[in-house]
């Protein structure tokens, strides 16, 4: 497998902006289904699934899995996607990983003949490499909402949530490029807002020394480049443009409705 | 809101959504990506007076220089149709609505206002804005560049050349004795050379102004007024200064034109006062330069600790400044040349730097040291020096990645040069002269911070056009 040759987040290191990723799920799909690339379609998949690996854990989990079990069954889950080459069945029509991946893991759970292997021999496939700390957050996400969501809405809340990680972490990592993470710590809340009311422009500007119209400039990039992050982000997991609109409504939707 | 929350669960103070872990909100951060493609708007016009800041096609301000309290930028003058520098200064909210601070600022700016002289740019008008939230003064647009900035440019001046700048200075300091006005921050910042090298001091009499509008200045604390490096002894006390002060400023001034250093550096405001009225005077570095020794001699009498034992007045100095000159039009063998950058050191890390160049194995071992060491170098109060550090860094990984393979070996060994000075800043190279230029010099900062738009062949451009020699 070329993981090399995917594109990781957090810009190329040279202090160009990169808040556009080149992995997505459509690369993956006219890979699978043309078949001329499989390496690359590999491990694209694979890189979406490392980033979209705490819903799917998250969802195992509210099958009533142990923490041990479920983290075996993600990974198997994951090894056994990318083996079997199940994307090039998937349905360009429906057009959406999440809801590829969705399906695919009830199937996979659904079978017990595979539960049950992948159980007894312990999981251990790594095509997804699993760390530690990545494990922890997605226990303590499922812990957060377990009892408050059924699992659908467990796997679409944890999806929101690695989206705008995976959002945030690469306009940071852009800021960061620039030497400018101070201001985006600074400005952060105009973009994630918090529990803490906002702080006033003026104040804000006193304390940061800018006159407010920069920190007004300041904050409208901020929230457009995030923006931009975020869509590039869902673009990922979407088979086209048209589609990222509807997909970022339906999981605002998903998060705001009983 | 529909899902009921757990206990304990905070919720966004913007929509009422409950946070995550991270205590952000998802809802928020979502609906954000549902915006409309955010157009951003082109600034508002920033208007002081009868002034208003020219922008940029992008609409951004067109900045001449910053510092920590305000900002100069270029403006027009609405009512007579021309073009100023507008020095524009934040007033601290404490000291905001504060009717003596307002009037302190306006004695100070209207005594300067009075100081009409070629030496001086002429501060034509002044104010504070309705709010209070600051003032401003509007002053004749130089077209040239500070002395700071063609020194890091060119190196340091010849004599012959520091000189005349000196009695142009001194011209200026003649005339504002006139005025009972003294200068209190000269420095080559504030010390502007028009492409026909006539010098205009800017600012004048106008220092005690920006600190009783801002608050504080550069390096400064309590009482202080000016800035350090270049402050007389006296400054730093709470007492009186008269214009001997600026004598010394002067004296330091003309020190840095011909050695690229301040006379007394120092990292903190205790350490430069100390070194002030304790150490004598790194005259090595001016032997170094080869600097006459009548212009020595002028070097000793302005910087001396004791304002007593320097010329009484702008005057007097004058006529120190004249007579030297005589000396040295008189001296045979003065060297005006630019002296070349020459230490064992830099010698030394040319040598290593050439076989890095031939090797890419070492230099790649180079970079990850640089690498390393790029992340442990304070951001202050070297963060232009850093800044710097961080593009070499990408000139040198975008060399190794295959990139401007037309740059010939000699740019590459001089980059690599300063790469391997700046991986060891203090040790490698004793004569730090061109590198410590980088730190607060306005015009660096703004390319570095252009970097990323330029070209490896456009920076050698910059870097090796007659900045200074390296003696091979």
């Amino acid at each position: 497998m070329e993981a090399a040759s995917v594109n990781t987040r957090g810009g190329d290191g040279y202090g160009r902006s990169n808040l556009f990723p080149s992995t997505h799920w459509s690369v993956v799909l006219a890979a699978g289904r043309t078949k001329t690339e499989p390496d690359i379609a590999g491990a694209a998949l694979a890189e979406l699934c490392q980033i979209y690996w705490a819903p799917l854990y998250g969802f195992v989990r509210s099958r009533g899995y142990t923490v041990h079990d479920a983290q075996d069954l993600t990974q198997s889950f994951f090894a056994y996607l990318l083996e079997h080459k199940l994307y090039a069945r998937a349905d360009r029509q429906k057009g959406r990983f999440r809801s590829f991946l969705l399906a695919s893991a009830k199937n996979f759970l659904a079978d017990a003949a595979d539960r049950e292997r992948t159980l007894k021999r312990g999981g251990a496939q790594n095509f997804v490499p699993l760390h530690e700390e990545q494990a922890r957050e997605a226990e303590s996400l499922f812990q957060t909402h377990h009892g408050t969501s059924n699992e659908d809405r467990l796997f679409d809340r944890s999806w929101a949530e690695a989206l705008v990680v995976a959002g945030l972490e690469r306009l940071w990592s852009d800021y960061k490029h620039q030497g400018k993470e101070q201001l985006f710590n600074e400005l952060r809340i105009f973009v994630a807002g918090g529990a803490d009311p906002l702080p006033t422009y003026a104040q804000l500007a006193d304390r940061l020394e800018i006159t407010e119209s920069t920190l007004r400039s300041h904050v409208t990039r901020l929230r457009a480049r995030y923006r931009d992050a975020l869509r590039a982000e869902v673009r990922r997991t979407v088979d086209t443009d048209a589609q990222v609109d509807n997909e970022l409504r339906e999981l605002l939707h998903v998060l705001t409705q009983a | 809101m529909g899902t009921p929350l757990a206990p304990g669960v905070a919720v966004c103070s913007v929509c009422g959504e409950p946070l995550n872990a991270k205590g952000d909100c998802l809802a928020c951060l979502l609906r954000t990506g549902l915006e409309e493609k955010a157009v951003e708007s082109r600034p508002s016009a920033l208007v002081f007076g009868d002034f208003e800041v020219e922008q940029h096609a992008d609409g951004s301000y067109r900045e001449l220089g910053r510092g920590a309290i305000g900002i100069t930028y270029v403006a027009a003058d609405k009512v007579l149709r021309r073009r100023v520098a507008l020095k524009v200064i934040n007033v601290p909210a404490a000291a905001r609505g504060s009717q003596a601070v307002r009037e302190r600022f306006l004695r100070e700016a209207r005594a300067a206002a009075t100081l009409r002289h070629p030496n001086v740019a002429a501060v034509f008008q002044f104010g504070a804005s309705p709010d209070d939230t600051h003032c401003y003064y509007a002053m004749e647009l130089v077209e040239g560049e500070t002395l700071g900035a063609r020194i890091r440019r060119d190196g340091p001046l010849n004599a012959k050349e520091a000189l005349e700048m000196a009695i142009q200075i001194t011209r200026a300091l003649v005339a504002a004795a006139a005025h009972d006005l003294i200068h209190r921050d000269l420095k080559p910042s504030n010390i502007m050379i028009t492409s026909e090298s006539e010098v205009k001091v800017i600012d004048f009499g106008l220092a005690k102004a920006i600190t009783d509008a801002g608050g504080e200045m550069d390096l400064t604390r309590g009482e202080f007024v000016g800035t350090p490096s270049f402050a007389s002894p006296e400054q730093f006390g709470s007492g009186s200064v008269d214009a001997r002060s600026d004598i010394y400023s002067l004296g330091a001034t003309l020190w840095f034109a011909l050695t690229g250093l301040a006379p007394h550096f120092g990292k903190t405001l205790e350490e430069i006062r100390d070194r002030k009225t304790r150490d004598d005077l790194p005259v090595a570095q001016l032997a170094a330069r080869n600097v006459p020794e009548p212009l020595v001699k002028v070097l000793r009498s302005t910087l001396a600790i004791d304002p007593g034992e320097r010329p009484a007045s702008a005057r007097e100095l004058m006529e120190v400044l004249k007579s030297c000159q005589r000396k040295l039009t008189r001296h045979v063998g003065v060297h005006y040349d630019k002296p070349a950058l020459s230490t064992e050191a830099f010698t030394r890390a040319l040598a290593d730097a050439k076989a890095c160049a031939s090797d890419p194995g070492s230099l790649q071992a180079l970079f990850e040291k640089a690498a390393r060491k790029a992340a442990a170098v304070p951001k202050k109060p070297f963060k232009e020096n850093w800044a710097y550090l961080q593009t070499m860094l990408r000139l040198v990984r975008a060399y190794c990645r295959g990139e401007y393979r037309a740059v010939s070996h000699d740019a590459l060994v001089w980059i690599i040069a300063a790469l391997k000075y700046l991986v060891d800043p203090f040790d490698l190279i004793p004569d730090k002269t061109p590198f410590l230029g980088f730190i607060d010099d306005a015009s660096v900062v703004e390319l570095v911070k252009d970097k990323t738009r330029r070209t490896l062949d456009d920076f050698m451009k910059w870097e090796t056009t007659g900045r200074w020699r390296i003696k091979e």
